[in-house]
């Protein structure tokens, strides 16, 4: 026995690299424990680089290859850089109307053959039109890339615009405008303060567009805006899942490198700074009233754009925001509220509203709303709120990246607004570097009573009456 | 001279082979293309899983 004890310690004294290593199992055991013992304070949340390959043609288009082979599946996307912000007077609707046309069939391809196809291969296909893109996609079996990447060629260059069928659509579309926004009270009403909000300017109309110019926008019309925007340098083409890149690559050559690129026109998209509240009512058939407050706010890529998310999830957005826990469940005064910044590559804007638990009460409930917005702009936020909702904000972000086709359509939009797409990593990198005076400082800033149009709808019988 | 000659003659041979190559390459779609690209067969590869027995 004695030897053996002679023998460790013998051992434990001469091998120095066993005595370091029991010290540093013994130091990372302890920084598991209590990080501050590591140095670090509170461990700031951080989400890799999401990972693509990228290939360019000389003639702008760009494709960008998530892979993951996890299921033998994948989706084929493409953006094009034009959406209701691009639009002038008069054509209004004309992106989201060009998005239904391009299911009318190409030179090539007759109406409704696409489809066919696409269930043929049990894919899918869908699209949609916002305020600064559009995009279409396929979701397939991941054999099936090359007829994805064939079908949207040929829709890049082939279109049809024939203006019988452009009819027919046109009335499809008007009665999209009258399900989602002429029969929805919010939506009726959120279109026409908007509009009043930011008159005269690319926000002032929607997506779907005025319903003169739905009627009016010509067959010509059409082709002309299709032959401006949908060029390849101003789209950009996404394959995540189950893809090869060199395979992605050969195909993409294959299809899109013959086309030329065009000029692609852009408005001056800064908006005028509002000097004065506006105030617009709107007068609907409704029960209820409801209060919307518009302002201007930076692009979607902006520092403070960061920390304007951050105050409007303090103030206004969370279950337990100033305005839930002082104006719905203290007073009273309303029964719910909400604010969100519309994301863009321009100016853009951001909303906060509340609906009134009683039409009397809509103007105390306005008063109160103010106060609450003076208090927090005077006393500032509290550490626990700062921190709560910061990591709450960021897990929200980490969470949009929960697979590959999230991950990739974040990173897509993001490339495609501003040439950054791992904007996502380094907003949350910048949101952990923003201290509670940034957040005030910027809100001060942009949710001004000056920056302000103020609108609400109320029921009809009221404004009858007036 | 002659050499000269047979120099510009393997360029322009070159360039017309090129630009035959080029077009070939060209794609023509029509319906029946596209319906081909869909009755390729659909392969699905096999999904690697893992068996533990206790």
């Amino acid at each position: 026995m004695s030897t053996n004890k002679g023998f460790c310690r013998k051992y434990l004294l001469q091998n120095k690299s066993f005595i370091f290593t029991v010290f540093l199992l013994t130091l990372i055991f302890l920084s598991s424990i209590f990080p501050a013992f590591s140095g670090l304070q509170a461990a700031d949340i951080k989400l890799p680089e999401v990972e693509y390959k990228s290939y360019k043609l000389d003639n702008g288009l760009e494709l960008l290859v998530f892979s993951d082979h996890s299921i033998p599946s994948l989706r084929f996307s493409i953006y094009y850089n034009v959406g209701s912000i691009d639009e002038n007077a008069g054509e209004t609707g004309i992106s989201h109307f060009l998005e239904h046309i391009m299911f009318l069939g190409t030179k090539n391809l007759a109406e409704g053959k696409l489809d066919d196809l696409i269930s043929s291969v049990g894919g899918q296909l869908n699209a949609a039109t916002s305020f600064d893109y559009t995009y279409y996609y396929y979701q397939l079996p991941s054999s099936k890339l090359e007829l994805a990447m064939a079908l949207e060629s040929d829709r890049m260059h082939n279109l049809k615009f024939k203006p019988a069928e452009i009819n027919r659509e046109r009335e499809v579309i008007k009665q999209e405008r009258r399900m989602r926004t002429e029969n929805d009270v919010f939506a009726l009403g959120f279109e026409k303060i908007k509009a009043a909000a930011f008159a005269d300017s690319y926000l002032e109309h929607n997506v779907i567009g005025w319903r003169k110019d739905i009627n009016q926008i010509s067959a010509s019309e059409l082709k002309n805006y299709y032959q401006q925007y949908y060029a390849p340098n101003n789209a950009l083409i996404v394959v995540s899942g189950d893809v090869d890149f060199e395979q992605a690559k050969k195909l993409f050559k294959k299809y899109y490198a013959d086309y030329q690129p065009a000029e692609i026109p852009r408005k001056d998209f800064k908006l005028k700074t509002q000097t004065a509240e506006k105030t617009k009512k709107v007068y609907l058939d409704t029960d209820l009233s409801y209060a919307l407050q518009f302002y201007q706010v930076p692009p979607a890529n902006s520092r403070e754009t960061a920390a304007l998310e951050i105050f409007l999830q303090i103030f206004a957005a969370k279950e337990n925001s100033r305005l839930s826990e002082n104006l719905q469940k203290k007073e009273g005064l309303i029964i719910d509220s909400g604010g969100f910044i519309y994301p863009l590559r321009t100016d853009s804007f951001a909303l906060i509203y509340f609906i009134p638990a009683a039409q009397n009460l809509l103007e105390k409930a306005q008063l109160e709303f103010d106060r609450q917005l003076e208090e927090i702009f005077t006393a500032g936020i509290s550490q626990q709120e700062f921190e709560n909702v910061k990591t709450q904000y960021q897990k929200s972000l980490i969470f949009s990246q929960k697979d590959i086709n999230s991950a990739a359509s974040t990173a897509a939009l993001n490339k495609l607004r501003f040439d950054e797409a791992n904007l996502i990593q380094h907003k949350i990198n910048y949101i952990n570097q923003l201290s509670r005076e940034d957040i005030i400082k910027a809100a001060k800033k942009y949710l001004q009573s000056s920056r302000r149009t103020k609108g609400y709808i109320l029921p009809q019988k009221e404004g009858e009456l007036k | 001279m002659k050499k000269l000659n047979r120099i510009l003659l393997i360029t322009l041979l070159v360039f017309i082979l090129t630009a035959a190559a080029v077009q070939a390459a060209e794609v023509n779609f029509s319906e029946e293309y596209f319906n081909k690209l869909a009755a390729k067969q659909i392969k699905f590869p096999k999904l690697k899983f893992l068996i533990i027995s206790f």
